[in-house]
């Protein structure tokens, strides 16, 4: 291809060689010719066709948001050398560069072997698909170039990120025996210790470490692991709503987020957990326990997309054959759905144990002009009656400011 | 740091070749035939009802170094928003000054001195702009100039084969600027984006290596352009080569072109990227 510096050099050329000999000036068609013949010689530099092979290597293939990944850009040169090659690895927008650069400029010599090192930030999560890397090689004075896309696609799933809850107890009131009982990390009355604390009247003396008040003079009681276990589902808006906002701070990927880190909180407690989807259409992922189970749940979260219109009674079908009065943890800000006061009313009716979780983004969006301070004040209002009506059918509901930690927030419902 | 010694290094020459191609422009084309003074001599005769040029010293050295001086005090200007308009005015009143006392007879007024360095400022303003070009990465000044170095000088006397040497000097000084101050535009951009990294230092070398031997192929290309022409001569009839238009520069023009017309024709039949085209058909 030709350069826009290459054809006024042929233009110029070409007037000067037809123009000098009217003003008989031997300098300017000396000139025309010598552009002529530069551009001509240059057609020769650095214009061949290339075999250049291009790959690329993670040190991961599975983050979660907001880590690190290092891409290693693997150039290797299987022709002849290139003086110029400008290499730039096309990135998916939701990935930004945070050190080193995806775009390159090198010389490679024969069966030269040069390796681009950058590192990425994914603010973001999702399933990624790193395109094609494109060359453009250029002759040393920009007068032709080449571009050409080198086959090398690569995927990057980006897991939600977890928050690490502790403390709060959000376990069944029916503990599930009959798939047999294991100690979990938390206070109960099985043999195993759990740790020890101050005496406060009432406890049993029995439990009264002797050994610790001998040396300390203080009456100290021994705490014993509790040992239930459960079936959670957890309930998660996928709704186009629920995408209003920006691409990074919008209620989806909070509560993306915020299932993430309580299915991670319920499996490590040994649990079965469930995951239902609504939005297009309703995706159950069954109740189960296990390291692998949590990825297959983080995978799913991290495909999910804001679409569709379905409410929250499309879920009413599965749940029925979920455990009786489990717990069952909706993350929805309940907006625009009609449906939600009666499938509410369904859910609490059958004994579920329910709780709801509102991601609330609505002052993020104000501040940035996202909506108008009178549509901030009618959702506004409209998330405190959908929180005070989940309430009053016993449900517990909060309000979920994401910039706060979620185990705060959800202390305080528990409570 | 090379990368950054290696740029500079593209600026000297650029400018070196700026000062030289303008100078041969005026060896060769004496400053007396030039179209473009004349006309302002035309102008300034107008205004001021005398013959001011001929009493003036035409310098070109004088000129060129003015030139290199305004460049410079321009480039260091720049640095310094807040000196670079008190600057201007300076030179804008100063300008005005010398008008309005010119017109209203102040004799005290060393009109001669002004005039004298009008026309030196005249003379070196192709190295004035280039110099902004080449320092400040502006392409547009880079095309002003050049056009400035290419028109200024040209007259209607013409030029013939007697003074090949100083416009072989010019020709490869004027294509010299040419690719040193657009390489150094392009280069410097990217060197930025590369945060001069020692990858980019080979590219920059490999650009600076291949300017040097393309000049002297080119050179090679152009001479043999120009035996071309010869070889026409010796297989064309002899009523046509020995004909007047054949021997003139309009001969030699045509002759130019054939034989890139040829080189364009034979490079398209033998690259690579035809001939798979052609299969591919």
């Amino acid at each position: 291809m030709w350069t826009r510096k290459a054809v006024v050099y042929v233009g110029l050329g070409t007037t000067l060689v037809l123009f000098s000999p009217f003003i008989d000036n031997l300098q300017l068609f000396l000139l025309g010719t010598t552009i002529l013949g530069f551009v001509a010689v240059h057609s020769l530099v650095n214009t061949r066709p290339i075999d250049v092979k291009i790959t690329r290597d993670f040190d991961a293939e599975q983050v979660f948001e907001n880590s690190p990944v290092t891409v290693d850009l693997i150039i290797q040169n299987k022709g002849r050398s290139v003086g110029f090659l400008e290499i730039y690895d096309n990135l998916p927008s939701e990935v930004e560069v945070d050190s080193g650069s995806n775009h390159t400029i090198i010389r490679l010599q024969k069966e030269e072997l040069v390796i681009n090192k950058y590192h990425l930030n994914c603010r973001l999560r999702g399933q990624f698909r790193l395109g094609n890397p494109s060359l453009r090689i250029y002759n040393p004075s920009f007068l032709f170039y080449y571009e050409a896309d080198v086959e090398s696609k690569s995927s990057l799933v980006v897991l939600p990120q977890m928050e690490q809850i502790d403390g709060v107890d959000l376990s069944t009131d029916f503990p599930k025996m009959y798939q047999g009982a294991m100690p979990i990390r938390r206070i109960g009355t099985s043999g195993e210790f759990y740790g020890i604390r101050e005496y406060s009247p009432g406890d049993d003396f029995k439990n009264i470490n002797w050994r610790v008040f001998g040396r300390t003079r203080k009456l100290m009681v021994n705490q014993f692991e509790r040992e239930d276990i459960s079936d959670i589902m957890l309930v998660l808006d996928a709704r186009e709503i629920t995408g209003t906002g920006t691409v990074l701070q919008n209620p989806l990927n909070y509560s993306c987020r915020a299932i993430a880190s309580l299915v991670s909180y319920f499996l490590r407690a040994r649990n079965r957990v469930g995951l239902t989807i609504y939005g297009e259409t309703v995706k159950v992922i069954n109740p189960d326990t296990g390291e692998r189970h949590l990825y297959s749940i983080l995978t799913a979260l991290a495909e999910v997309k804001a679409k569709g219109a379905l409410g929250l009674h499309t879920i009413l079908g599965d749940l029925r054959n979920f455990t009786p009065r489990s717990p069952v943890m909706v993350v929805s800000t309940l907006e625009n759905d009609s449906t939600s006061t009666e499938a509410l009313r369904e859910i609490t009716a059958r004994g579920f144990k329910l709780t709801i979780i509102a991601p609330d983004t609505l002052n993020y969006d104000r501040d940035s002009r996202i909506i108008s301070p009178t549509v901030y004040f009618t959702a506004s209002a409209s998330l405190d009656n959908k929180i005070t009506e989940a309430r009053s059918l016993g449900a517990r509901a909060m309000r979920w400011d994401p910039e706060t930690v979620l185990s705060t927030s959800l202390a305080e419902v528990i409570r | 740091m090379r990368t950054i010694r290696s740029l500079s290094f593209m600026q000297a020459i650029a400018t070196f070749s700026l000062m030289t191609c303008l100078g041969l422009a005026y060896v060769i084309n004496p400053i007396e035939d030039s179209l473009f003074f004349k006309a302002i001599n035309t102008m300034v005769e107008g205004i001021y009802q005398k013959e001011v040029f001929s009493e003036l010293n035409n310098s070109i050295v004088a000129g060129m170094l003015l030139g290199l001086f305004t460049g410079t005090s321009y480039i260091f200007l720049s640095m310094n928003k807040k000196i670079y308009d008190y600057f201007l005015l300076f030179i804008f009143v100063s300008t005005l000054l010398i008008f309005i006392s010119s017109f209203r007879g102040y004799d005290s007024f060393p009109y001669h001195v002004t005039q004298q360095l009008f026309l030196w400022f005249w003379i070196g303003i192709p190295i004035t702009v280039g110099m902004v070009g080449i320092w400040q990465n502006s392409i547009g000044n880079q095309v002003i100039s050049a056009f400035l170095i290419l028109v200024m000088p040209i007259g209607l006397v013409g030029n013939t084969n007697d003074q090949i040497y100083p416009i072989l000097g010019f020709v490869f000084s004027f294509v010299l600027y040419l690719e040193l101050s657009y390489g150094h535009t392009r280069y410097s951009r990217l060197a930025r984006v590369m945060y001069f990294s020692k990858e980019f230092e080979t590219v920059l070398q490999w650009f600076l290596t291949t300017l040097v031997l393309t000049l002297a192929l080119t050179t090679a290309l152009t001479s043999m352009a120009f035996l071309f022409h010869d070889f026409l001569g010796s297989i064309l009839p002899d009523s046509f080569s020995n004909s007047i238009e054949f021997n003139t520069i309009y001969g030699q023009a045509l002759s130019v072109l054939v034989f890139f017309m040829i080189w364009a024709v034979l490079q398209t039949l033998f690259s690579r990227g035809y001939l798979a085209r052609q299969v591919e058909d």
